[in-house]
């Protein structure tokens, strides 16, 4: 068994089972297949919120681009309107014919146009928001007109303006500057929140130079424009000027275009690579995906600007659920495969460890069928082998018994003729000598004959057992004259009990031809029966030789210590007749030995009381 | 088992179909490339503008030879308000004159003073990639967002002869005409001679909403608001016809019998007015002003002494330097805005000195 257990062991441990095997199979596939597909998910929501992002900014920075270009068209349409108006047109011509200097017109015509002009520029400046004024100027930079409510800024203006080269450059084309600082006297300067529009004004009859048109116009409709877009948190948006100075700028706190960014972002833009669409770059040690769009007119690029980091942690957001669920997915199929492959495993092991503990020792109970399936048949018709099994080994137990019996019952049968001869010898000799003796002896014979058949029966009762034990006593006190005496003692309430037949007489024989023979002397020999407690015991007690302890146990140990008949004896012995014993009423009963050497020996047959006419059975 | 494998590879069938469907967008990641998702900005782009005079980027010249003859002819959408008033009709004889002489296919489109038919008239012409438009707009604000469209793609427009608004005019390329407001201006000069001592005076109006109606009668009343002797009593508008004119003429004249001076926004409308005070025999005291062509009638009428004065305008210069105009922006180049009608007072004692303007190139 326990080695058994041990090679299980090893198996187990150098081999897994096949749910075992199952399991891990099926993990090493679908570890794979689900790093693949969490990969294919996370790439797909990468590409998507990209996508999705790149749209976004396209849309937003598209919209932005549209409000801005039909808010610049709008715009221009001051200078513009210069162009085409007839009294601005008139007015410049006679400032330049008469050299002037100066903004304040002379003569009556001269002031009427003025005022036809400025009315009209006039309404213009009060009906707009962004408008802060509007000034001309002439051929030497002079301010010949301006608007009544300017901004207080200088009127002097430098050889080196943009806005004045620019425009006269641009023929008529209008061209868009800043942001500048304001100036205000006396007061701090507030930042970069001026705009610059300017164009020439250029003669209606040849075409030639009347003066530059500056309109100066703050954020606010810019801001309006701006404001109203909804961005994403991480998200900036921003509108830079032909050198790459921001105008204005959105964000949702989180500022990305710092000066070190908007550096950057110059130059990628000004080394011409860039044209307006989808960029992903790296500006400053960060990743950007930058959407951006010209105005061409302002020369303005809007810039979007969204961190690659942050769309990746979107593209996560949104792939971890998927994933999760996947993950689950496959956890639960691991769940259930394991539950279903422990219906199949479980009864397989059962039944291998039944096998196991299956010896001919033992008798094996019957394994339950729980299914119906393969499985259940199995164990059934394992059971049915068992129980095959079973069957059969107690069939050869029985056998072997029952051969043991009659071999048993076959030598007690006999009695050793040996015996009868030395017997029969002694009678005819005590015959011509006339003993009385003779007839007792012959009586005794007979009656021993005659109980040693007892008509084939293998129980008799305790009194011809000890009549029998007697008749023997008989013959052989009369063969060894004044050699022992003896008692044959049988209680009462035995008398009738069964007892297996000649079980008594080897030990009687065995006290004679051993514990009493050899000794000088005269021996006593007393044989009793009796009842103690629930057992029927024959005592045979002599006071021979006796044996020493070694002797003692080796009788009923050792099959061959009086088992070779030297025709003395009738050949059963004492071993037998433990053995006979114990087959017939079980280890709990037999014979024992109390010995001393030189005082005598005692030997004890303890059975079953057994009533008459109840059969033994065990 | 076998239901979980077969749900196993439906997951999976789906995953990758869920792949392929985002792979059918193409998304290009590739920094320097575009993305290919197209959004309208090409639309909302201006057209190349020229910085400097004479450098050609010739716009659409190639492609828009849709009846590509081998030596590229330019075609020229002309939409002109209509083809009965007399100042366009002029208009169109001249331009046919001229485009000849410059080898321009011309389409014609007559509006008959329908803003929304001129509109389609536009439209059509943008799609049919014209190399320039001619626009004489029936209304000054009506065709806004056609002229846009037309900036969009890139067509070069020449408005002509009625100028468009302030809004409207940021997407033209240029204004050939007189200056409305100048000719009103003139108008109310020539009053002021005519009536030296003040008097009643009447005005018959063009076709409402357009630029010469409004400005001819604007820069008229601004400048004699400074003299109040002359007194502007009603205001009619005939819409550039002569028999129109001719009824206002007489409803004036019954309604006051010391009327001194009917202006009239054109010449043709004047001639309407003049039969009516002939008729009413108050030639003579009533002064007869009008706007427009030295034609051999007006001028006839002039001589006559039924027309007092008239602001003269020439039609071939307008003609032939929105011609000529379309010709230079067709072929890339930059002009002026304003290509300006020269006017200037006409009147018997000075006809005989008038020298038409030179046209535009």
């Amino acid at each position: 068994m326990k080695r058994i257990d041990r090679d299980n062991r090893a198996v187990r441990r150098s081999r897994l089972g096949i749910k075992g095997k199952i399991l891990l199979f099926l993990t090493a596939v679908i570890v794979p297949f689900t790093v693949l597909i969490s990969i294919l998910i996370y790439q797909n929501a990468l590409r998507r919120s990209t996508y999705m992002s790149v749209k976004h900014a396209q849309d937003l920075v598209g919209n932005t681009e549209a409000n801005l270009t039909s808010y610049l068209d709008e715009l221009s349409l001051i200078p513009n309107e210069c162009n085409y108006n007839y009294y601005i047109q008139e007015y410049l011509k006679d400032a330049i014919k008469q050299g002037k200097q100066e903004s304040i017109p002379k003569d009556a015509e001269n002031l009427h146009r003025y005022e036809m002009f400025s009315s009209t520029i006039e309404t213009t400046l009060q009906e707009r928001s962004d408008t802060t004024s509007i000034r001309i100027f002439g051929k030497n930079r002079q301010l010949l007109a301006k608007t009544i409510y300017p901004d207080e800024q200088d009127d002097e203006i430098s050889v080196r303006d943009g806005w004045y080269r620019n425009a006269v450059a641009g023929y008529g084309d209008v061209y868009f500057c800043g942001p500048e600082d304001i100036r205000r006297s006396g007061s701090t300067t507030k930042k970069g929140s001026n705009l610059i529009l300017s164009s020439m004004i250029r003669d209606s009859d040849d075409g030639s130079f009347l003066g530059v048109v500056r309109v100066d116009f703050n954020l606010n409709k810019i801001a309006e424009f701006m404001d109203n877009i909804t961005i994403e948190d991480y998200e900036h948006i921003g509108l830079l000027n032909q050198e790459g100075k921001l105008i204005y700028e959105k964000h949702s706190g989180n500022n990305l275009l710092n000066e070190k960014m908007l550096a950057a972002l110059q130059t990628c833009l000004q080394n011409g690579r860039w044209k307006n669409g989808f960029h992903q770059t790296e500006l400053c040690g960060t990743q950007y995906h930058i959407v951006m769009t010209d105005i061409p007119m302002a020369g303005w690029t809007i810039v979007d600007l969204q961190p690659h980091a942050e769309i990746v942690r979107d593209a996560r957001g949104s792939s971890l659920t998927i994933e999760i669920v996947v993950l689950l997915i496959f956890a639960a199929i691991l769940i259930l495969l394991n539950s279903l492959l422990n219906r199949i495993v479980n009864p397989i092991v059962e039944l291998q460890r039944h096998m196991n503990m299956v010896t001919l020792d033992n008798d094996m109970p019957a394994l339950p069928v729980d299914t119906q399936d393969e499985l259940g048949m199995l164990v059934y018709n394992f059971n049915r082998m068992t129980n095959r099994i079973n069957h059969l080994s107690a069939q050869l137990m029985e056998e072997q018994k029952k051969k043991r019996q009659y071999e048993l019952q076959a030598l007690q049968a006999q009695i050793n003729p040996h015996f009868i001869y030395n017997t029969l010898d002694s009678i005819i000799w005590m015959a011509e000598l006339q003993d009385p003796n003779v007839v007792p002896m012959t009586e005794a014979l007979a009656k021993l004959m005659r109980i040693s058949l007892s008509r084939g029966r293998e129980f008799i009762p305790v009194a011809d057992e000890m009549e029998q034990v007697r008749n023997y006593l008989v013959i052989q006190s009369m063969r060894y004259q004044d050699k022992f005496d003896y008692s044959v003692e049988t209680a009462e309430d035995v008398r009738q009990l069964l007892t297996i037949k000649l079980i008594v007489q080897p030990l009687v024989e065995n006290s004679i031809y051993h514990g009493i023979k050899e000794k000088e002397g005269k021996c006593h020999l007393d044989v009793r029966a009796f009842r103690e407690g629930k057992d029927l015991v024959f005592l045979v007690r002599d006071d021979g030789l006796g044996m020493d302890e070694k002797t003692c146990a080796s009788i009923l140990t050792e099959r061959s210590f009086h088992d070779k008949p030297k025709g003395k004896g009738n050949g059963i012995g004492v071993f037998n007749v433990n053995e006979r014993i114990q087959l017939e009423y079980g280890k709990d009963y037999g014979v024992s030995y109390r010995s001393e050497v030189g005082k005598g020996t005692e030997a004890r047959i303890c059975i079953p009381c057994v009533e008459e006419n109840k059969e033994v059975s065990l | 088992m076998r239901k979980l494998f077969i749900i196993l590879v439906l997951c999976t069938l789906s995953l990758a179909g869920c792949g392929s469907s985002f792979e059918g967008e193409k998304i290009s990641l590739s920094s320097e490339e575009n993305i290919s998702v197209k959004t309208d900005s090409g639309a909302l782009q201006q057209p190349d503008r020229l910085s400097e005079e004479g450098v050609s980027s010739s716009v659409s010249a190639g492609e828009a030879g849709e009846e590509g003859q081998e030596d590229a002819q330019i075609v020229c959408g002309v939409c002109i308000a209509s083809d009965q008033a007399s100042y366009q009709v002029r208009l169109q004889k001249l331009m046919t004159e001229q485009a000849e002489v410059k080898n321009i296919r011309i389409l014609w489109n007559y509006a008959d003073w329908d803003p929304e038919l001129q509109n389609s008239q536009i439209e059509n012409m943008i799609e049919r990639r014209v190399d320039a438009l001619i626009i004489s707009p029936v209304n000054s604000k009506s065709i806004l967002e056609s002229l846009k469209d037309a900036s969009s793609v890139g067509i070069p427009v020449i408005n002509l002869n009625m100028k468009v608004d302030a809004y409207s005019s940021v997407y033209i390329d240029t204004y050939v005409g007189a200056s409305s407001s100048e000719e009103g201006v003139l108008a109310a000069e020539l009053a002021d001679i005519l009536l030296p001592d003040g008097g009643k005076a009447a005005i018959i109006e063009g076709s409402a909403g357009t630029d010469p109606q409004i400005y001819r009668t604007q820069a008229f009343i601004d400048e004699l608001r400074d003299k109040p002797e002359i007194q502007i009593e009603e205001i009619l508008s005939a819409n550039w016809d002569r028999k129109q004119a001719k009824t206002c003429a007489e409803e004036l004249l019954q309604k006051y019998a010391d009327l001194s001076l009917i202006y009239c926004q054109d010449n043709n409308m004047a001639a309407g007015a003049i039969e009516a005070v002939k008729r009413s025999g108050r030639s003579g005291k009533v002064y007869v002003i009008g706007i427009g062509e030295a034609d051999e009638e007006t001028v006839g009428l002039l001589k006559e002494g039924s027309l007092s004065g008239f602001i003269v305008q020439d039609p071939e210069f307008e003609a032939v330097s929105a011609i000529n105009s379309a010709d230079q922006l067709a072929k890339g180049r930059k002009i002026r805005p304003w290509i300006k009608n020269p006017v200037s007072i006409l009147t018997a004692d000075t006809i005989g000195d008038y020298q038409k303007p030179i046209p535009y190139l």
